[in-house]
């Protein structure tokens, strides 16, 4: 602020010094008289025709996928910042909770796994939308990051985190279990992958209040069917590998379709609008 | 004859007093709350409104206490407040019908009145829109509407103005005096020049006090022989803002025209100049100043 | 008004979305034998249907004895081979037939046992006296059912009655807490409530408007979902039959000391279950205006329904935990507990039969719920 102001007055002292009223005067009548003619679209097309060879090409977005990728991981990090407190200590309290119930109930720690999965993923999606629930969506689009940049930036850092919590939960129980770890890292994962897609369609359809009620309800009742059924829970634990990879695969896709809906709708502002339909 | 009494009224919000000890006797006409954001305006409406109650005193019309009162006093209230959403897939008849039924309209009277409304506030080519596609000014004469639906003795309006368009807010302005008749309208507002033409009174509030209430005549009589223009240069005026309450600054050939509301005379160059009301609003609410002339300029 | 309400709750894409979601796990679940559908079960079921005496119980257990032999000589012949045993349709449904009567006849033999023990402890001189009031009231009750166990093909029946304790509360619990949480919240949200508090009868008669429009939302969904379930139970089972058989002939309501048939029962279950949901609902509503947030309504009435039922299902049983599992809105709209067996309760001394005591309880709840409604409504203040 001071600097500012000190050159500012050193540049008024100087004009100061320099400034002849009259010839300003005389200057000031010589610009009201002198008359600039509105030029005829022929020269401002021809105008441009000649300056478009100076305008730089359009970079393409980014050159390969390990660079986007880079830029991801990068903006990301930035955003562990913004992404809210509460964010975080719930997601610590959930690992903790896991670790617990794993430990010490005398129920299957894989079961558990499954699903205490996606809870901070959807958790984690209350921040992705901040900016929509607040209203923020006009503004956060005319941001340097456009809001489908941002959102896909925390989508990812939810996502990782989230895996890497489970992960490290896997890690510890498996001496309890005795599988294999990469049979465990399945087991959830599949489900994992699918909880998110529905958890993304709900998310990019309706108001954050309305989608976390909504999928909390779905994931405990499906929780209840799973328990009160015991083949299923051995089917669940028990699947072959190869269809594990196939459903995996699956709900890989659908995820990525919902990502790309997602990015397609918050690129506009007229998308993001739809959202909530509530009344 | 309409009487609405305010008797020392006072909110206190957990730690911040917002309204103290304010009193008013308020009859037929339109009456104007002037003051600077957070001087208590939109609390003392929200009471008046019946969806807040006063930490301390009461509010008599025509002698019984409106707490007591409950559906008569709101059946004769209209009320917009300064900021309020819309069911966004509701069309607007939808939701003035909706709301006629909550006035205590019965069905027949709700679609006549609903017409008149629409027609009066200038949106019945939208009537059948849904409010989501509604634009903003759109959604302050829906708002006006709504006020007005159940033709009410009183008409509290928390700065109806803001966000409307010049010409709207003429429009707005001429609607008010059109309608004011037999009741007491109550309109708030920090833009002075809303209130010019149409207020019997005004209210001047600051940091919860009642500090003026006059007519309009009488405040500009007020400061009248305070109002001084002079023009200066363009180094100069950084100073004379520093000791002067400062209004409309103005670009011209020969440097810079200020108007400084001031007891003596700041400049010896300085001239006298007939009064408006954004010099009234500079001269009571000093501290506020910025926010008065950004708010005189808009 | 109460037509815009309605329109407000009713225009909720959510809510389809998860009613039908749940219709889609109610299809997936369950399945029936497909024995019970073919012609060999069910002249023979004819034939055997009814009440049982012990002759034709005796007569069941050789025939049973017999079949199982069969059952092992076929599985040696066979060497290993994978498949049903036996492998005669008609021996299957035998098979089925006799085992069910078999099971009917010890059912019998319990339920006769039961009424002898009760009989002695009325006259124990160990019993206290309340206890052996206790008794002497179960045995009455006993008394009056008579003879009521038999064997009875109710497969679609169970399958339906069981929804009401198992699905059906769940669902109806989920959707209502689902769709009633923003109906006072979701003004505050849509910064609306201030327009709406301030109008002649924002205050009063539009909470009961509200009151109404959730009502009829919850009446929609009830009855809705039922529908739904008698259908899915059609087509998964069969047709209803033997409805009017007393209740005991469902096994999970073996011990139930009440004289209803399973019809009866039904339309009861139904009833509870219905009232259960309005008082439920009435919790939401309230909680909904307390919080102004749809989503704190959402965890807070979901902890205060689900809490007693994760204590049941923890096992937990301290004196005080048991009372608050027994009287939980959980247990209301559950319905079975109430009705499978017999507790009775003191109140001033006096016994009184549990589910006497529990829907009082809860009608009074209910009432005090209304009044608080309205007065929170009322008295509330709005700064936003
Ligand atoms: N709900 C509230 N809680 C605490 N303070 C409040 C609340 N509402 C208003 N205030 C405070 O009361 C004062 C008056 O606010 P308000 O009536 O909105 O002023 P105005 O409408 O004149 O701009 C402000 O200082 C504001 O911060
Ligand atoms: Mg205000």
């Amino acid at each position: 602020m001071s600097r500012f102001n000190s050159i500012n007055e050193t540049d008024n002292d100087e004009l100061e010094e320099r400034f002849d009223y009259k010839e300003n005067q005389v200057l000031q009548q010589e610009l009201t008289d002198y008359l600039v003619k509105f030029p005829d679209e022929d020269d401002i097309d021809a105008t441009i025709d000649t300056l478009r060879q100076y305008v730089p090409t359009q970079t393409t977005k980014s050159v390969n996928r390990i660079e986007r990728l880079i830029t991801l991981c990068k903006r990301s990090a930035t955003e562990v910042t913004v992404v809210s407190k509460t964010y975080w200590i719930t997601c610590t309290l959930l690992f903790i909770i896991g670790y617990l119930i794993t430990n010490l109930a005398d129920t299957n720690p894989l079961l558990t796994l499954i699903f205490l999965a996606p809870l901070p993923f959807i958790i984690g999606l209350l921040e992705v939308f901040k900016g929509r629930e607040h209203g923020l969506l006009e503004i956060e689009l005319t941001c340097k990051f456009t809001t489908d940049q941002i959102m896909l930036s925390r989508l990812f850092l939810i996502g990782i985190t989230n895996v890497t919590l489970n992960t490290v939960l896997t890690l510890i129980i498996s001496p309890t279990t005795g599988k294999p770890i990469l049979e465990m890292l399945l087991t959830w994962l599949t489900p994992f992958t699918f909880f998110v897609a529905i958890a993304l369609w709900l998310s990019i359809h309706f108001k954050g209040q309305v989608f976390v009620t909504t999928f909390l309800s779905l994931w405990l009742v499906f929780i209840g069917l799973i328990i009160s059924n015991n083949h299923w829970i051995e089917a669940l634990l028990n699947i072959n590998l190869v269809i594990h990879f196939i459903c995996l695969g699956f709900g890989s896709l659908l995820i990525s379709i919902q990502v790309k809906q997602l990015i397609n709708k918050y690129q506009t502002y007229e998308g993001g609008q739809r959202v909530e339909i509530n009344y | 004859m309409l009487k609405l009494i305010i008797e020392n009224i006072s909110k206190t919000f957990k730690d911040k007093q917002a309204v103290t000890g304010f009193s008013a006797e308020l009859s037929e006409g339109v009456y104007a709350l002037l003051g600077p954001n957070g001087a208590g305006k939109t609390t003392l409406m929200r009471m008046l409104a019946d969806i807040l109650k006063p930490t301390s005193g009461r509010i008599l019309l025509d002698g019984k206490d409106i707490s007591i009162m409950g559906d008569h006093y709101r059946d004769s209230l209209g009320y917009l407040p300064q900021e309020f959403g819309l069911y966004r897939n509701f069309t607007a008849v939808r939701f003035l019908s909706y709301f006629a039924r909550l006035k205590g309209l019965d069905k027949q009277e709700a679609t006549t009145r609903v017409d008149e409304v629409l027609k009066l506030v200038n949106l019945q080519q939208d009537r059948k829109r849904k409010l989501k596609t509604y634009s903003g000014g759109m959604k302050r004469r829906l708002g006006i509407a709504l006020a007005l639906l159940n033709d009410p003795k009183i008409l509290i309006v928390d700065e109806p103005t803001a966000g409307l368009d010049p010409q709207e807010r003429v429009r707005f302005r001429n609607l008010l005096s059109e309608i004011a008749g037999d009741r007491i309208v109550l309109l708030s507002t920090h833009i002075v020049s809303d209130i010019e033409y149409i207020a019997k009174e005004v209210l001047l509030m600051r940091q919860g006090t009642l500090i003026q209430r006059s007519t309009s005549e009488q405040l500009l009589d007020s400061v009248k022989d305070k109002v001084w223009k002079c023009t200066v240069e363009q180094h100069a005026l950084p100073q004379l803002q520093k000791h002067y309450k400062v209004g409309n600054i103005q670009r011209v050939e020969t440097g810079i025209e200020v108007r400084i509301v001031s007891d003596q005379q700041p400049l010896a160059d300085a001239v006298n100049v007939t009064p408006t009301l954004e010099d009234v609003y500079l001269y009571f609410f000093n501290e506020e100043v910025i926010d008065g002339v950004q708010a005189g300029m808009l | 008004m109460y037509k815009q309400e309605c329109y407000k709750i009713f225009t909720r894409k959510s809510l389809y979305f998860t009613f039908l979601l749940f219709i889609f796990f109610m299809f997936i679940t369950g399945g029936s034998h497909s024995i019970h559908q073919t012609n060999a079960y069910q002249s023979l079921y004819d034939e055997w249907r009814g009440p049982l005496t012990s002759t034709e119980i005796d007569m069941a257990n050789e025939r049973l004895l017999k079949i199982e032999e069969q059952i092992d000589r076929e599985m040696a012949e066979a060497d290993g081979f994978e498949g049903v045993f036996p492998q005669r349709i008609e021996d299957q449904a035998a098979h089925s037939i006799y085992t069910s009567v078999v099971q009917a006849g010890e059912n019998i033999e319990w339920f006769e046992g039961r009424k002898e023990a009760l009989h002695n402890k009325t006259f124990d001189p160990t019993t206290t006296a309340d206890q052996a009031e206790d008794a002497q009231m179960e045995f009455e009750l006993l008394q009056q059912l008579n003879e009521p166990i038999g064997f009875y093909q109710t497969t679609t029946w169970r399958s339906t009655v069981d929804f009401i304790n198992t699905f059906g509360f769940i669902f109806l619990t989920v959707l209502i807490i689902l769709g009633l949480a923003p109906v006072f919240a979701d003004e505050h949200s849509q910064k609306i409530a201030s327009l709406i508090a301030s109008t002649k009868y924002g205050k009063n008669k539009i909470a009961s408007a509200k009151i109404l429009a959730s009502f009829t939302y919850i009446g929609a969904l009830f009855f809705s979902l039922h529908l739904v379930n008698v259908v899915i139970e059609v087509i998964k089972f069969g047709r209803f039959a033997d409805g009017t058989v007393p209740l005991q002939n469902l096994y999970l309501f073996i011990q139930s000391p009440f004289s209803l048939t399973i019809g009866q029962y039904y339309a009861l279950a139904l009833g509870i279950q219905l009232l259960g949901a309005l008082v439920i609902g009435l919790l939401v509503l309230f909680l909904s205006i307390v919080t102004r947030h749809a989503m704190l309504t959402f965890f807070i009435s979901g902890a205060i329904i689900g809490t007693p039922v994760l204590f049941r299902q923890l096992g937990f049983d301290q004196e005080l935990i048991q009372y608050i599992t027994q009287f939980s809105y959980a247990e209301l709209i559950r319905v079975k507990g109430l009705i499978d067996q017999f507790i009775v309760l003191r109140l001033f001394g006096q016994p009184i039969l549990y589910p006497y005591l529990f829907i009082a309880v809860f009608l009074l709840i209910a009432s005090v719920n209304v009044f608080l409604i309205y007065r929170q409504y009322r008295n509330q203040q709005i700064v936003n």
